[in-house]
């Protein structure tokens, strides 16, 4: 190969031996990178003394459950993809794919606030902790904020904050603590953390592979951490003032659509394209569990857990949604009632209750 | 440029092998640990879980609206 450059370019010998020499390194390097991967998985291994549900056989199962809709929100005029809560627990933002934008008043089903996004697919959409904002962002691949103001014929387009800039849609996006920060995940394979504000970004995290499609922060106790899910089959998570990306877990067998927190911040749930959901541990530095049946083949497209994180939600491309024991790995009920695809799907703050979004234009608490 | 590519294929595999030696390197604790304090969470905080346990319907904020409500 070397010998072949020198006589086709025998003026840049130089070149000839440097590429020979990026090569070398080239190939040590994929070496160790392999020794590494497999180094890892032997040591998350070797602490695998026990299945999460055998820790778990002593517990009580859980009784029949009977969930039913208690309101349906009629409004949007196609797919609904994205909804977030309000700290208040009563109200809801969510968006669809034909651009709007609508805040609801759960409890009267009466809606409060509309916007009509200048692009369509609003695939994320976030409730600001104050309850004054909302975020929304998807295929024009900003995410912006829109105050919202307590005189309904206020235009709320007029106020509207560009805040974070991608290169490719937008598909997730969350306030930090406050206000004040907003965290966004996209197409580009990136997520980021912009200040309000200003617009400024203030932290990059790279390392997925290709599109990231969900993130979700770490509870306020735990410090400062999130998870994020993508279409390389990766979760990660990252520390948010380095930008590092601290653990990594790849067993899912396609996308990971939705990621979720364990109330405790010591795990995490994913749903993915592969009808699994699953459980992982950050201490233990594996997954834990799998949630899945011969019967259940379609994605999951969103996951959350109850207050107790004794229940894991997953809402299906099936058009159902599967309550899921998480310590002993069994389903213990399978809700209907959506006429298409379950897109979204969130526990209300205080646990009493949870909604779910659908491409049948409605939602369902 | 043939060397150009080498060089990055070069810096994206120093970075995996530099990202691979850190998440090999943190602290790890047994499944049977995580695992008995995940469900201590479950079980400590299930009777608060409203989802799991029910609520009245006089505490419910969705129950299905009566014929007389007074707000």
């Amino acid at each position: 190969f070397s010998l072949c450059l020198y006589l086709i370019s025998p003026l840049v010998p130089e070149m000839a031996t440097q590429e020979v020499q990026l090569n070398e390194t080239l190939s040590h390097l994929k070496t160790e990178s392999d020794t590494l991967k497999t180094k890892l998985e032997e040591e998350r291994a070797k602490l695998h003394d026990v299945e999460l549900h055998q820790v778990a056989e002593k517990v009580d199962g859980l009784g029949q459950f009977v969930m039913k809709t208690r309101r349906t929100l009629k409004g949007h005029g196609n797919k609904v993809l994205c909804m977030d809560w309000c700290k208040d627990k009563r109200r809801i933002v969510s968006s669809s794919q034909d651009g709007k934008v609508i805040v609801w008043d759960a409890f009267t089903t009466n809606k409060e606030h509309a916007v009509t996004m200048p692009c369509t697919w609003v695939m994320a959409c976030a409730y600001a902790p104050s309850g004054c904002a909302v975020a929304c962002g998807g295929l024009d691949n900003k995410c912006s904020v829109y105050p919202l103001s307590l005189d309904k014929n206020e235009n709320l387009a007029a106020k509207k904050k560009s805040v974070a800039m991608h290169t490719n849609y937008l598909s997730a996006c969350s306030f930090t603590n406050s206000d004040m920060q907003i965290l966004t995940s996209s197409g580009d394979g990136t997520c980021a953390l912009w200040d309000v504000e200003s617009g400024q970004l203030l932290q990059s995290f790279h390392g997925h592979a290709a599109d990231v499609l969900c993130l979700d922060l770490a509870p306020s106790e735990t410090g400062n951490t999130f998870v994020s899910g993508g279409c390389d089959k990766k979760a990660n998570v990252w520390d948010m003032r380095s930008g590092q990306c601290i653990q990594s877990f790849e067993t899912h067998e396609s996308d990971i659509n939705s990621v979720r927190y364990y109330p405790s911040g010591d795990a995490f749930a994913s749903g993915s394209d592969d009808a699994t959901c699953r459980l992982y541990d950050l201490r233990a530095d594996r997954e834990v569990a799998i949630y899945s049946k011969e019967s259940i083949i379609f994605g999951v497209s969103s996951v959350d857990f109850s207050l107790s994180g004794r229940l894991l939600f997953g809402g299906y491309n099936d058009y159902t949604i599967n309550v899921w024991d998480v310590l002993k790995g069994t389903r213990v009920s399978i809700l209907f009632g959506h006429e298409n695809r379950v897109s979204t799907l969130r526990v209300s703050p205080d646990g009493t209750a949870f909604c779910s979004g659908s491409w049948d234009h409605t939602l369902r608490v | 440029m043939s060397n150009n590519n080498a060089n990055n294929n070069l810096i994206i595999a120093q970075r995996t092998v530099k990202q691979l030696r850190l998440e090999a390197s943190i602290r790890r604790i047994k499944v049977s640990q995580a695992a008995a304090e995940l469900r201590n969470f479950c079980l400590q905080n299930a009777s608060k879980d409203p989802l799991l346990v029910g609520v009245p319907s006089s505490d419910n904020p969705f129950r299905p609206p009566n014929s007389c409500s007074l707000f």
